[in-house]
């Protein structure tokens, strides 16, 4: 026994290397377990399987989820293209408007400067192009609207013809956008607005464009005043705007310019059922020489071109004359 | 208290080798856990010796290390040469472990198995003594019992 110690001391050795070796060893198998090629094959086996089982799981969930993606796309497209519509709309009512600039084919009148023209002239030439199929007209590059007016003006160079409140300018250029044949048909047809011209010895060029840019209204008007209207429950229904200029009614339930214009039925009447506003509206006369009545009542289309003053509108452009019909 | 110093060796070996943060590609892996099995095997045959009283600690050291060498540069070697040393190793190392293991135990109960002889036959030769002891009394007293009969 007097060995012991040396063996011991040996083994001691070889055996703290073991522990050295196992630990190392551990640690390294633990991380090496994780990498596939060191897998069997039984257990590669049991992994794919195991995966595939998952992979199916997941592929059911991914595909229920992507179907309510699609739902939520779906109702999200709806509402897109509810907006997409209200825009088109919306964009669609500011050409209508003249709040956006326009081009187009179309014709331009022009009146020489020397020319004696009267207000009641350039409102006749507005009629007789909306009677014809305009779509825009700008007089003098002032856009015109539902709320246009043509009259004069005293300005410091004396008494001029004023659109908006704007004098024109000479030479007197009415530009307006349609179909270009039909518009120099509908002006210069016997009996019409170009015979009528030469009977004043009035002689203005028309001139047909390929394209014409039309600017956009410059001020919008302001409605104080006005509402939507709403028909009472009560036997007051029956009133408004089924009157005699019927044509009125095409784009009165939507836009508030138009919509209270129904009741215009020649006389100025000032009806205060159900809201309408004075209106200066002529009758449907393509001459029109009412006072600053533009309106277009004989037209096909039925467009009505309201130019009420400032009957309807704010103070500050109550300027405008008032309503002698 | 020496006898436990390969233990406490073992242990020391184990915490090193978790803390000295040694690592090793996961490549070798496998030749290391054949070098282990040499290892161990050279360990086994170490204590089988001391049991039979053929240990000799240069041997034993040697063929510990040089074993666990070969067996890792075989499986290698092996491998490069596209033939399965590796299985041909374990199953060498694991055929001898398990002889080690078995003749380690033999010897561990034949040990305990003479010692528990000894042991008996120290106690019947005791016990065979103090019968002869109990009989020398009773050969002794008689006499005097007889004396006082």
């Amino acid at each position: 026994m007097t060995t012991k110690p040396k063996w011991i001391l040996a083994f001691s050795c070889a055996l703290v290397v073991l522990g050295l070796l196992f630990s190392v060893q551990f640690k390294a198998q633990n991380s090496a377990e994780r990498e596939l090629y060191q897998q069997r094959q039984e257990n590669l086996i049991v992994m794919v399987k195991n995966l595939t089982e998952k992979r199916q799981k997941l592929s059911l969930e991914m595909s229920e989820l992507s179907a309510q993606l699609y739902d939520r796309r779906n109702s999200l497209e709806d509402e897109s293209m509810v907006l997409q519509s209200l825009q088109l709309e919306l964009s669609r009512l500011e050409y209508i408007n003249g709040s956006c600039e326009v081009t187009g084919q179309g014709i331009e009148v022009s009146f020489p400067a020397t020319s004696f023209v009267q207000y009641t002239d350039i409102i006749s030439l507005v009629n007789e192009l909306w009677a014809a199929g305009a779509e825009a007209i700008s007089v003098s590059g002032v856009r015109l609207n539902t709320n246009s007016y043509i009259f004069y003006m005293d300005t410091a160079s004396g008494t001029e013809i004023c659109v908006n409140n704007i004098p024109v300018t000479w030479p007197l250029r009415i530009q307006a956008i349609g179909d270009a044949n039909n518009l120099e048909k509908g002006l210069t047809l016997p009996g019409g607005f170009m015979d009528l011209m030469m009977y004043n010895k009035i002689y203005p060029t028309l001139r047909r464009k390929e394209s014409i840019q039309l600017t956009a209204v410059k001020s919008p008007t302001l409605y104080y005043y006005m509402k939507e209207y709403t028909p009472p429950p009560a036997e007051d229904s029956g009133v408004p705007s089924a009157g005699a200029g019927g044509i009125a009614g095409s784009t009165a339930s939507r836009s508030k310019g138009n919509g209270s214009g129904g009741g215009n039925t020649g006389d100025s009447s000032t009806d205060g059922i159900d809201g309408t506003i004075n209106d200066s509206g002529s009758g449907g006369t393509t001459t029109g020489r009412d006072i600053n009545g533009t309106i277009n009542g004989g037209s096909s289309r039925g467009i009505i071109n309201e130019s009420g003053g400032g009957s309807s509108a704010p103070v500050q452009e109550a300027s405008g004359p008032e309503t002698v019909s | 208290m020496w006898r436990f110093l390969p233990i406490i060796g073992l242990v020391f070996g184990i915490f090193a080798g978790q803390y000295i943060g040694i690592e090793i590609p996961a490549e070798m892996v496998k030749y290391l856990s054949i070098a282990i099995l040499a290892a161990l095997d050279s360990v086994l045959g170490g204590m089988r010796a001391t049991y039979e009283n053929k240990y000799d600690s240069v041997m034993m050291l040697s063929g510990f290390f040089t074993n666990a060498l070969l067996a890792a540069g075989l499986a290698y070697i092996g491998d490069a040469i596209g033939l399965d040393l590796y299985y041909a190793a374990v199953f060498a190392f694991g055929v001898r472990l398990f002889t080690n293991l078995s003749a380690i135990r033999h010897y561990i109960i034949s040990n305990f198995r003479e010692k528990q002889k000894l042991y008996e036959a120290h106690k019947q030769i005791k016990e065979k003594l103090q019968i002869q002891i109990i009989e020398d009394e009773d050969e002794n007293l008689k006499p005097t019992e007889d004396e006082e009969e």
